[in-house]
């Protein structure tokens, strides 16, 4: 029976200390008398207290009691989750007064990294970027005021009478204020962004998620006032700007590997090699003491175009010397004792002299002519070849053994032809794979061209077959196949002198006695057969006049 | 022993400054075929010879042709007609046996006819066909990107370099047998002189190569 009455005791508790009445309370704790926390009671929160005289240490009131979700968000915040308390924000006794803004604590951020910094700050709050969205879209409101002038239609604002201002609508109505009420609009924005204080993440909002695809802002409104008064809803796109290269950022190398705007933009100057310094650490080491730098000439980004979308190893010769074009603009005039002077362009980038140490490969591509023009391959053309998606490293590659023989690249060839309609050509470049960033070395003085019309030449110890991929370009090694043994005679469109040279190796294979054999003379000899052949008939011619000479001695002609 | 007037001046100095030419364009190709041959003359300066080394002879080729049509001596001198076929095999023979058997060349050349059947199918082939085909070529080299439709057309550059380089080899096969024919006169230096003054000697029994 006691044990009845105690239970019934404890699940009534809170009626008998709701019988305590905060003027109870107030006799002994005058201060508080002007406390306010809504329609909280005393011991709504110090619920611990039934009777008096109370127990002089009192269980600390837990704000989760009441405040169930705010507190779970909070839990999870940046502050939270760092062990500050409600009442480092809150005065929870007086809860009008000592309010205490993010400013309390944050008095000085800089918000350096942020474009229009000011344009943001003062229409934003704190929590637009920094809090949970909760409870509503983000909104904005562009007001235009016309003080003077005539009135101006509905109709002449929105032609098409939906309701809703367009980009199109919204120019003309720029171009009109512009013609007739010029220096007598004004026109302000304002955003209303609910972002919730109690949920501040690490990480603020990014660029992208109002100025890219993701716009947050669902509601615009366009409201006239002045000379007339008309209320409009408009795309928010026409009032948030949707920053040029955000588009593709995604894309690019920078864009997948997660580098948000703000961990380069860190101000709103143009972007310092220090900043690209802070993972380019190794490059730039080597950039750094080059003629570039110690001139001040150029930046990384004079050169390196963080938005491209193409990866500089996508570039082709060409677009690897427009590249230095940009600023070196007379490098064809410079270059005029180099016999052949555009075509070498078409075939060699710049690095490939001028940055010694980088490392030059022969670089194969599949192409096709269409219309007369030759092209490369793009991951298009193949994907509609094959009509859906294709790892082209996997058919190359069909044993998956990360290794590709000649009879797997002649296999490869003879499906690709099969696939399209138009003929195929191997082309080929000589690119540089490794770039070295010093570019000291101006080359003027030596003007060796023997570096590369030679049979020793870097390049033909890395040779590649670049084929397109979804994202990027496979780089296929193919030193040792048939396609490395022969680079030259596969693409007839390129002709390095000086790239064969005829050994006795090759002699002796021609007669069988060589390290390979006969059999594999034809694939290796390439083109060499010309001075094999050539070299054959003087001897031969040689001998007969020898014999021709010796005859005439012996018989007195 | 008579004197004929077998080679006009303009052809002589033609002859020579052509073999001046040849000579120096088979050394300049050796070395763009094989760069690392020398390093004197730097590559570029042999490139930019070997190019205008191929004008002059593209010049003094069509001086060649145009003044054997004017004077007519292209039918006389180089095509082969059905005689010349039937002469071949016994000039042949005379090189091979009966010049050492001291026997008399079944040709005698004349001022309508300078040449023997043998002299007639190597000179109109080098003349007629090489020539042509190595200045086209050249000429096509020249500059690759404004003829590059052209050598499209023909397979591709590398098959331009191999039909330019076969034909410069088998001006290497025919200069070194031309050089050596020269030698086959009454004296070793017979035909060389009278290339340098016009006049051979006759009547011989022997011929020039």
């Amino acid at each position: 029976m006691l044990a009845i009455i105690l239970v019934l005791l404890a699940l009534f508790s809170p009626s008998l200390n709701a019988a305590v009445t905060p003027d109870e309370c107030l006799d002994c704790h005058e201060a508080y008398r002007k406390s306010n926390h809504g329609k909280a009671s005393c011991v709504d929160c110090h619920n611990d207290i039934t009777a008096f005289p109370h127990r002089e240490k009192l269980v600390k009131p837990l704000c989760k009691e009441c405040h169930k979700e705010t507190s779970a968000l909070y839990a999870k915040s940046i502050h939270g989750a760092g062990g500050l308390s409600c009442k480092e924000c809150h005065a929870v006794h007086f809860l009008d007064k000592d309010k205490k803004d993010c400013l309390f604590c944050h008095k000085k951020v800089a918000h350096d990294s942020l474009p229009s910094k000011e344009k943001h700050l003062e229409s934003m709050g704190c929590t637009a970027c920094h809090g949970t969205k909760r409870g509503g879209s983000a909104k904005v409101q562009l007001r235009v005021h016309v003080s003077k002038g005539g009135a101006i239609g509905k109709e002449m604002i929105d032609p098409d009478k939906n309701s809703v201002i367009d980009r199109a609508e919204f120019d003309h109505l720029l171009a009109y204020l512009e013609k007739n009420h010029k220096d007598l609009y004004t026109m302000r924005k304002s955003y209303s962004v609910p972002g919730d204080v109690h949920g501040v993440a690490k990480k603020a909002l990014q660029c992208d998620e109002c100025h890219g695809e993701g716009n947050i802002f669902k509601e615009a409104r366009l409201r006239l006032s002045g000379v007339s008064s008309h209320t409009f809803r408009a795309d928010p796109k026409i009032l948030i700007p949707e920053l040029p290269s955000i588009k593709d950022y995604k894309a690019t190398v920078h864009g997948k590997k997660g580098i948000a705007c703000s961990d380069c933009h860190i101000s709103q100057e143009r972007i310092s090699d220090d900043t690209c310094l802070k993972c380019h650490k190794e490059v730039y080491g080597v950039y750094k003491n080059s003629v570039h730098t110690k001139k001040g000439a150029a930046l990384c980004t004079d050169c390196h175009n963080p938005h491209s979308i193409t990866a500089y190893r996508e570039y082709n010769a060409k677009q690897r010397v427009d590249v230095c074009a940009r600023c070196h603009k007379d490098y064809l005039e410079k270059h005029t004792w180099l016999p052949h002077t555009r075509l070498h362009f078409n075939y060699l980038e710049c690095s490939t002299c001028h940055s010694p140490e980088s490392q030059k490969s022969i670089v194969f591509y599949i192409g096709k002519r269409s219309d007369g023009k030759k092209q490369a391959l793009t991951y298009r053309d193949i994907s509609d070849a094959y009509s859906s998606h294709v790892d082209l490293k996997k058919i190359i590659d069909a044993d998956g053994d990360n290794l590709v023989i000649s009879q797997e690249l002649s296999d490869f060839f003879l499906g690709l032809q099969k696939k399209f309609r138009e003929e195929l050509f191997v082309g080929g470049s000589i690119i540089v794979t490794k770039v070295h960033h010093d570019y000291s070395e101006k080359g003027t003085k030596h003007k060796v061209c023997t570096t590369c019309h030679s049979h020793n030449a870097p390049f033909y110890d890395s040779m590649y077959l670049i084929l397109p991929d979804a994202e990027d370009q496979l780089y296929i090694p193919v030193k040792g196949t048939t396609l490395g043994a022969a680079p030259i005679s596969v693409f007839t469109d390129l002709s390095l002198l000086g790239e064969e040279r005829v050994t006795i190796n090759d002699i002796k294979m021609l007669f069988g006695v060589g390290d390979k054999g006969r059999s594999g003379q034809a694939p290796e000899l390439g083109f060499k057969w010309i001075d094999l052949l050539g070299i054959a008939l003087f001897a031969i011619i040689l001998i007969f006049i020898i014999l021709h000479i010796i005859a005439r001695i012996f018989l007195k002609r | 022993m008579k004197k004929i007037y077998l080679h006009p001046l303009p052809i002589r100095i033609w002859h020579w400054a052509n073999a001046f030419l040849i000579i120096m364009l088979i050394l300049t190709g050796i070395h763009l075929r094989v760069p690392d041959i020398t390093s004197f003359p730097q590559y570029s300066f042999t490139v930019a010879l070997h190019k205008y080394l191929g004008y002059v002879l593209t010049a003094s080729f069509l001086f060649w042709l145009f003044y054997y049509l004017f004077t007519k001596g292209m039918a006389k001198h180089y095509i082969l007609n059905a005689r010349d076929f039937k002469g071949i095999p016994k000039q042949a023979l005379y090189y091979l046996y009966t010049y050492f058997a001291k026997g008399r060349s079944p040709f005698t050349p004349t001022p309508d006819a300078k040449f023997n059947p043998l002299q007639k199918l190597a000179y109109s082939s080098v003349m007629l066909l090489l020539m042509p085909v190595i200045i086209i070529t050249g000429i096509l080299f020249s500059d690759i990107l404004f003829f590059f439709r052209y050598i499209d057309m023909i397979g591709g550059l590398r098959i331009l370099d191999a039909i330019h380089v076969i034909t410069g080899y088998c001006f290497v096969l025919y200069l070194i047998v031309h050089i050596y024919m020269s030698s086959l006169g009454k004296g070793i230096a017979t035909y060389v002189k009278s290339m340098i003054t016009g006049y051979a000697e006759e009547p011989d029994d022997e011929n020039k190569p």
